[in-house]
């Protein structure tokens, strides 16, 4: 309980509750999922099951009244399946860029959705896969100022490759930094 | 935010519950095609038995809690012909009818694992041995008899309609021609603008992969693979080092390791750190890089 205190404190002293923050920013998403695949091939189940890691980077975002439009990069850990039989699906490490577009619909919830595309390299075998990705999902606004925003993110996303489609849900947090301009008049 | 919760929660379900229903190893055949051309006009290559017989004891070993099946097609020469030698040929016809027969006898949950030790030609093809016992591969013209040779479309056809999972270990020249460019995947082996390729890949109309089908070889398709060139007790560079992934000892003839997980994957790593000659062509014409097929899939051998 003291923890849980002394960490409510620590967010209000750094986010004070102010304006809700716009201009341009940068963005650094964390999230983890769960990866289900179905294949196009024919395969013993219907789904297999694995898990992964979505770190993203915004260097160019701008945020209006209710609108946010970012470009993004970033890397995608995969794992391998759980093991059926024989067989596995393989675990890959993807570089990522996306274009997101979010939406505020209230004072703490956005629905974004996003576009990406990806290379992936599979894991311990020089072998590589190019492929693209769409996502919907919902932000909740957490805490805010006027330099900083921090969010849940509940991305749901559809991995299209060319042997599988992927569904990723997962959930994650999501933090922009709106830089202070400085010397101008 | 629970409507999301409620699409995602039963998908999750779904997806875990599809691994959580019971998939039984069912058997494993091995099949070792090795050939020394020893008392032939071709080049011989006395490692290739050593690859055969071994790689049969070890799998033998390895699957040990299972229901194996080895069968050794291997040609030691003719200087020491029998009928059981003569039963063992790896003829054209011979190795065609043995695959096709464990190809149609075999289950989706059984595993075929065909293993070749001996020479390849420029474009993958396996050379194997004659019928008569004169040791008389060539014709008079000096090529190699067509009729010894077991291409790379003939091998890859005969195993189409194979329900099993199916590893082909191939420690040949130029074995690298059995990964076919197919499915969503390149090789990055040697490849400068692997963005580019993968994209073209993505575009191109490439058929779906065999996701049954796994194939490691020695090297790449456009190179040589080697053995030692003297030795007392020798393996194929690729096969020591395959051997020394599953855990094989060649001193004490068994396996001394036993790993938790083997992977085709994971083995590929292994022979490419361990395989004692270089990947590149950095320090001459002596190296090989060993290749293995693209795809999502990968074969899981042992996991404890």
């Amino acid at each position: 309980m003291k923890r849980i205190a002394a960490l409510a404190i620590l967010v209000g002293i750094l986010m004070p509750l102010s304006a809700n923050p716009t201009g341009q920013y940068y963005a650094l998403s964390l999230s983890l999922f769960p990866y289900m695949t179905i294949p196009h091939y024919q395969d013993e189940i219907p789904m297999r099951t694995a898990a992964g890691t979505e770190v993203m980077v915004g260097a160019l975002g701008y945020r209006f009244a209710v609108h946010d439009v970012s470009l993004e990069v970033g890397y995608l850990g995969t794992t391998a399946s759980i093991t059926h039989g024989f067989y596995r699906t393989r675990g890959f490490d993807s570089v990522k860029v996306a274009l997101r577009w979010a939406y505020q619909m209230k004072e703490n919830l956005s629905l974004f959705t996003a576009l990406g595309t990806e290379i992936n390299f599979y894991r311990n075998v020089d072998s590589a896969f190019a492929s693209f990705s769409t996502a919907v999902g919902a932000e909740v606004q957490l805490a805010y100022n006027s330099s900083y925003r921090l969010s849940l993110i509940f991305p749901l996303t559809i991995h299209l490759r060319k042997e599988i489609t992927a569904i990723q849900s997962a959930v994650g947090l999501r933090y922009q930094i709106f830089p202070t301009l400085r010397g101008g008049r | 935010m629970k409507t999301l919760l409620w699409l995602i929660l039963p998908l999750l379900l779904l997806s875990v519950g599809c691994e959580l229903t019971s998939a039984p190893h069912g058997r494993i055949v091995h099949l070792a095609i090795a050939l020394s051309y020893r008392g032939s006009d071709v080049q011989s290559l006395p490692a290739a038995i050593n690859d055969g017989e071994e790689l049969a004891l070890a799998f033998g070993d390895l699957f040990c809690d299972r229901l194996v099946i080895g069968q050794q097609l291997i040609w030691d020469g003719d200087g020491h012909a029998s009928e059981t030698a003569d039963l063992c040929r790896p003829t054209k016809e011979a190795v065609i009818s043995h695959i096709a027969l464990w190809v149609a006898a075999l289950d989706s949950n059984d595993l075929l694992i065909i293993s070749y030790s001996g020479h390849g030609l420029e474009d993958g093809s396996l050379v194997l041995a004659p019928e008569s016992h004169d040791g008389a591969l060539l014709l008079e013209d000096g090529t190699l008899n067509p009729l010894l040779i077991l291409t790379v479309e003939e091998l890859l056809s005969l195993l189409v309609p194979a329900r099993a999972a199916t590893l082909l270990l191939l420690d040949s020249c130029y074995s690298g021609n059995f990964i076919t460019p197919t499915g969503s995947s390149i090789s990055t082996i040697g490849t400068t603008e692997i963005f580019a390729a993968a994209w073209r890949r993505y575009a191109s109309g490439a058929t779906p992969s065999n996701c049954r089908l796994f194939v490691l070889g020695a090297t790449t398709a456009d190179h040589t693979s080697f053995e030692p060139l003297a030795g007392s007790h020798t393996h194929g560079y690729f096969t020591r080092a395959l051997l020394e992934g599953l855990g094989w000892d060649c001193t004490q003839q068994r396996l001394t390791v036993r790993r938790p997980l083997i992977t085709a994957d994971w083995l590929y790593a292994y022979i490419l750190a361990n395989q004692r000659l270089p990947s590149t062509s950095e320090g001459g014409t002596w190296y090989q890089h060993p290749t293995i097929g693209g795809g999502p899939m990968e074969l899981v051998l042992i996991k404890r």
